[in-house]
């Protein structure tokens, strides 16, 4: 059952979310972010259906379990997405070979239509134990793919700041979804698992506002500022 | 065993971007420049014992009234992880007592950060005294 902790990092993440679509109204410079304000829309369509189906059917119940683990599949597809439009933007201003551009976008696209694929064809298992490892499996996927990014941004002598933290906060929220899937593989019975599943989920959106609100797409940072750790 | 493998690295790279994430933003919040009023202090932060001045730093703003309610998060946050820096510097001493030049770098943009939380403060308590001054006298 869903607690007042839930609820309260469930209504951070979601007013993160509004707040991020209503900033990239006011600061066009966001605009140059198209899929990841997608991602963010379809965050919040997310949140609000997810919500009303809790309300209406309860959260034990087969309706919000089915559209929990299947929501989860589209928007792990949606942020792959949004990545590749990361990718291709930092591509073009680091006026990369088109062997390497065309090598990682294809990477990406196949992640895509694999993880598509069996979205459609599987639907009847997602909410099984296949769910959780299909959804394991991407957020792994996404984890060193993103890092893979981190490393082509750390080549770039003064990367953009904002484009850092975003990269960043995808990492950190890859990584941690990957370490709770695998924890509750692990440890089954551990129920409190869930806390670090909420936190991550309101992670992104609240990290995004930050960078957004907080950070000028000017602003760059000097390599060495953040490369020399280990 | 495979559920194993991909938890250590899943820990490891997670921990190496939240890292790069905490430095990312300590560096753009120590960018921000000081006003006339704070001005020697930065220069004293970057002098050569600069990366000890956090604690002065942070007594200097318990002194400075606070016009804001709500406690400091940003600061607490910053002087555990100087405290942290401190043990680090500690336990691992560099040879011939020399300081570790990442370690001073970090503790110096630590006390640069509660610089500017200062100036800010400053800044607002000059403004609401102004506000004060003009009020009583109209």
């Amino acid at each position: 059952m869903l607690g007042p902790f839930d609820f309260v990092v469930w209504l951070a993440g979601f007013l993160a979310e509004v707040f991020v679509l209503a900033w990239a109204v006011r600061d066009r410079t966001m605009l140059r972010y198209r899929s990841l304000l997608v991602y963010v829309a379809a965050l919040a369509v997310d949140e609000v259906l997810s919500f009303v189906i809790l309300r209406r059917y309860g959260f034990t119940s087969n309706e919000y379990v089915y559209y929990y683990y299947y929501s989860e599949a589209v928007l792990t597809l949606l942020m792959f997405v949004a990545i590749m439009g990361l990718c291709s933007r930092m591509f073009r201003e680091q006026q990369r070979s088109g062997v390497l551009r065309v090598f990682t976008l294809v990477v990406l696209a196949v992640v895509v239509l694999y993880a598509a694929a069996v979205t459609a064809v599987k639907h009847q298992l997602l909410a099984t134990r296949f769910a959780g490892e299909f959804n394991e499996s991407l957020y792994f996927t996404g984890m060193i793919l993103t890092y893979a990014l981190w490393v082509m941004l750390l080549r770039r002598r003064d990367p953009r700041l904002r484009l850092v933290l975003v990269i960043s906060a995808f990492g950190i929220y890859f990584g941690g979804q990957t370490m709770t899937y695998t924890l509750r593989a692990l440890f089954p019975a551990a129920t409190s698992l869930h806390y670090l599943l909420a936190l991550m989920g309101a992670w992104l959106p609240l990290s995004l506002a930050y960078s957004f609100y907080k950070v000028s797409e000017e602003a760059r940072v000097p390599l060495e500022q953040l490369a020399g750790v280990w | 065993m495979h559920e194993l493998l991909v938890l250590v690295l899943a820990s490891v790279l997670t921990l190496y971007l939240g890292i790069r994430y905490w430095r990312a933003l300590l560096w753009s919040a120590s960018r921000q420049r000081l006003s006339e009023a704070s001005r020697e202090l930065g220069e004293w932060i970057d002098g050569p014992h600069g990366e000890k001045s956090l604690a002065v730093v942070c007594a200097l703003l318990r002194v400075c009234p606070k016009l804001e309610r709500g406690s400091d998060r940003k600061l607490v946050a910053v002087s555990v992880y100087d405290r942290l820096l401190g043990v680090i510097e500690k336990l691992w001493p560099q040879r011939g007592g020399e300081r570790n030049p990442w370690i001073a770098a970090e503790r110096r943009a630590c006390a640069y950060f509660a610089a500017i939380m200062l100036d800010q403060r400053i800044t607002r308590t000059s403004q609401w005294y102004a506000g004060q001054v003009t009020n009583s006298s109209s």
